[in-house]
């Protein structure tokens, strides 16, 4: 059942769905894309968006039969209400788990390079003490939130463009598809699980959008800024540090972010940086565990969000970071190499299945009402 | 909804997370520059640490020296670094290092635990300089410059002067560890010298090292260093000595601007490559009497400098065949530009490097010489 009080405009549509596509991708999708195919990492990147584009189309043409009910709810009705619910609870679990991924990965940028010191829980609560006022606060805060978030990012990007002018050399990108074109192709499945999960989110805000007709446009605006956004970042990591060493780093982000500089005088600027990120960051866990929460509460028939399941909700996303991203090892291993065993399937699958499941059920009526 | 935010406010208070990684400047040490030499137990490490109080506006009674000196040993270098705690009542800070000066002695060793650990270190920048020394690192940092308060600052600024020589190297951290892990090309690192022919002895950059496949440093000549400076094309803004081509006096040119192209092919498992040099320069310095306002002369002239040129970078190549050692990075350029004949070849490109086949092309323009005339002494007429 979609919030008839909750309203977006498209502009803060687009700009939740930006928040998605890039944060997390500049973060462990270079070193994972790069220690797959090197220097081609950043075509993988590109190669991921127009994979994921085709799927936006599908769920947002779906919606737009069910303009007043988001994919848990259609998902039901197409499908039957055993199925439909199903999905809503995978959905659930989805939403969460990538909540709490970019959760660790904000912790990880702080403790590893900014507090070290503090407490991995302490970080951990606080950021989730953020990211439950944000669902608590609901879809139309993150959507005018977000707005900011798009104009930090901008001065995010000015400022990695100025400092990394003087270290760029592109012959540390070429020659292009050094890796082979199906090595590309194939890692691009290792860029879509950080991409891979908007459709599932827009199908999840499509109710709240206030012009459902111009949806695609800002979804897939969205989307191509977003991914501008993280392909433009890969692409100055890899001129400036070389494949070499971007396959070395883990967070290969703020070891880039080490190796710049504005002018003289402004050397140390990483705080300044992440201050930046973390706007597009809180955007991400909030829209994600707000997705989570709703998908939650249809999936069960609550009508209504209570502090309590807030509270629930909070403290299982402290428990799930703090079990997922304290070991930063087992944290890599996860997003390396099992993430893509579930999450594509999940991101490509649902939509595709509802939409054909939508496809169907339009074939049997008009079948129908032409007898 | 207020009760609420009272108690977030309250908790939030308390969770204050910045006391735990409260570290005050008087508790820090902030190492400027590090030496690593090669010790019995492994390594020893010498930090110069700032002394904050002399980068003070307003300094008050006697001038201290401007840093510290802080040495101790262990059996690796996070260990030697550690071991500083007990005779340094500082935490060592390590966000504003300039400098990692390693000895050749360690360098021959253990070049792999060096470079691992400062990768590692998330406080320290990238962007650090890299050098190493034929001698003892720990005593070359505490040589006190004239110029500048204290050496790490000089040691740096001499470093990135290398254009204006055109007789060193210098290289940051992350692109020596991109060179050190590609397996086709070598790095090459600023080479540091002690100065013993001036009343003070100072810090001198001469030449180069280049790491051999072993990891091995090998000196580099500043003439070799030179080819290599212009390939890499870092020599705007440097200087050529060039003999005059009518006496054979010298006459000095400023180098403005210099572009390089690069055209590769691979003919019978042979690499072929042309360089294309294209420089302007400035006739800053003359000692010959030939008035270079004439065209023709100023073509001779420039000639000649091809030709020096030409030299410099053909004898770098020389050296990097004879040592089998691709510092100057004509892998990279095969690779980019002939990727499937690069992966047919690239097993074999240590043995294949020996022979391939070079020709420089170089066009010289000197484009302003200053004076409309030489400088010629009057001869009084009697």
């Amino acid at each position: 059942m979609s919030n008839e009080k909750e309203v977006i405009n498209n502009k803060q549509f687009r700009d939740i769905i930006i928040c998605i596509m890039w944060p997390s991708a500049i973060n462990y999708a270079s070193g994972i894309l790069t220690r797959e195919v090197g220097r081609d990492m950043w075509i993988s990147g590109i190669i991921s968006l127009f994979t994921v584009l085709p799927f936006i189309f599908i769920t947002i043409n779906v919606g737009k039969r069910f303009p007043d009910k988001t994919i848990v709810k259609y998902s039901q009705e197409l499908l039957g209400t055993g199925l439909g619910k199903v999905i809503g609870f995978i959905l659930t679990i989805y939403f969460f788990l990538i909540a709490s991924s970019s959760v660790s990965m904000y912790i990880h940028h702080l403790s590893d390079f900014l507090l070290p010191q503090t407490p991995f829980l302490v970080v951990t609560v606080l950021h989730t003490l953020v990211i439950c006022y944000l669902i608590w606060k609901g879809y139309e805060v993150i959507g005018r939130t977000s707005v900011v978030a798009f104009g930090m990012a901008i001065i995010f990007y000015l400022l990695v463009l100025m400092a990394s002018l003087s270290e760029i050399d592109i012959n540390r990108i070429t020659p292009f598809f050094d890796s082979g074109v199906l090595p590309v192709f194939k890692a691009s499945i290792k860029a879509d699980t950080f991409s891979g999960v908007t459709p599932l989110v827009i199908a999840m805000l499509f109710p709240m959008i206030k012009d459902k007709n111009s949806a695609f446009r800002s979804a897939a605006s969205g989307m191509f800024i977003g991914g501008f956004f993280f392909v433009f970042y890969f692409v100055v990591e890899l001129m400036v540090m070389g494949p070499q060493v971007v396959a070395l780093m883990r967070i290969a982000s703020m070891d880039f972010v080490r190796s710049i500089q504005i002018t003289q005088y402004l050397h140390r600027f990483e705080s300044f940086m992440v201050a930046l990120w973390y706007w597009s960051i809180m955007i991400q866990a909030g829209i994600l565990t707000l997705c989570s929460l709703e998908a939650f509460k249809e999936t069960f028939g609550i009508k209504k969000k209570t502090p309590f399941l807030v509270f629930i909700f909070g403290f299982l996303m402290v428990i799930l970071t703090f079990v997922i991203g304290r070991n930063r090892v087992f944290f890599l291993y996860l997003r390396e190499h099992l993430w893509q065993n579930f999450a594509v399937p999940i991101d490509f699958g649902v939509p595709l299945l509802v939409f054909l499941a939508a496809g169907l059920k339009k074939a049997i009526t008009s079948a129908n009402v032409n007898k | 909804m207020r009760k609420i935010a009272l108690v977030l406010v309250i908790i939030l208070s308390l969770l204050q997370t910045g006391c735990w990684n409260a570290r005050e400047i008087d508790e820090l040490g902030f190492v400027l520059s590090i030496g690593l030499d090669k010790d019995e137990n492994g390594f020893k490490v010498t930090a110069q640490i700032a002394s904050p109080e002399t980068y003070s506006k307003t300094l008050s009674g006697m001038i201290t020296k401007p840093f510290w000196m802080v040495s101790s040993t262990g059996k690796t270098i996070f260990e030697a670094i550690r071991n500083m705690a007990s005779i340094s009542s500082r935490r060592i800070f390590w966000s504003h290092i300039k400098v990692i000066l390693i000895s050749e002695d360690l360098a021959k060793n253990s070049t792999l635990e060096i470079f691992d650990f400062f990768t590692r270190n998330p406080e320290l920048r990238l962007r650090t300089l890299v050098a190493v020394t034929p001698g003892e690192a720990g005593k070359l940092l505490e040589v006190v410059p004239v110029m500048e308060k204290d050496p790490a600052i000089y040691l740096e600024k001499i470093i990135q002067n290398k254009s204006l020589t055109g007789k060193s190297y210098n290289i940051m951290l992350k692109d020596f560890i991109q060179d050190y892990l590609d397996p086709n090309v070598a790095p090459v690192t600023s080479r540091i010298v002690l100065d013993k022919s001036k009343q003070e002895p100072v810090l001198k950059t001469s030449g180069a090292y280049v790491f051999d496949k072993n990891n091995l440093p090998i000196p580099l000549t500043e003439q070799n260093t030179r080819g290599l400076l212009w390939i890499k094309k870092k020599m705007n803004d440097s200087i050529m000595v060039v003999n005059c081509p009518y006496d054979d006096m010298p006459t000095s040119l400023e180098i403005k601007k210099a572009n390089i192209g690069f055209k590769s092919g691979v003919d019978n498992e042979i690499p072929l490559f042309t360089i294309n040099l294209k420089v302007t320069a400035t006739l800053t310095e003359q000692s010959c009497l030939t008035n270079f306002n004439d065209i023709s002369k100023l073509k001779e002239l420039e000639s000649a400098m091809e030709e020096v040129i030409r030299k410099d970078i053909q004898s770098t190549i020389t050296v990097a065949k004879d040592l089998k050692i691709d510092f100057i990075g004509l892998s990279s350029i095969l690779h980019s530009q002939h990727k499937e004949e690069w992966h047919q070849i690239s097993s074999k490109w240590n043995t294949l490097f020996t022979n391939t086949d070079v020709s420089i092309v170089v066009k010289v323009d000197i484009s302003h010489i200053s004076l409309a005339k030489p400088l010629e002494p009057i001869t009084k007429q009697d």
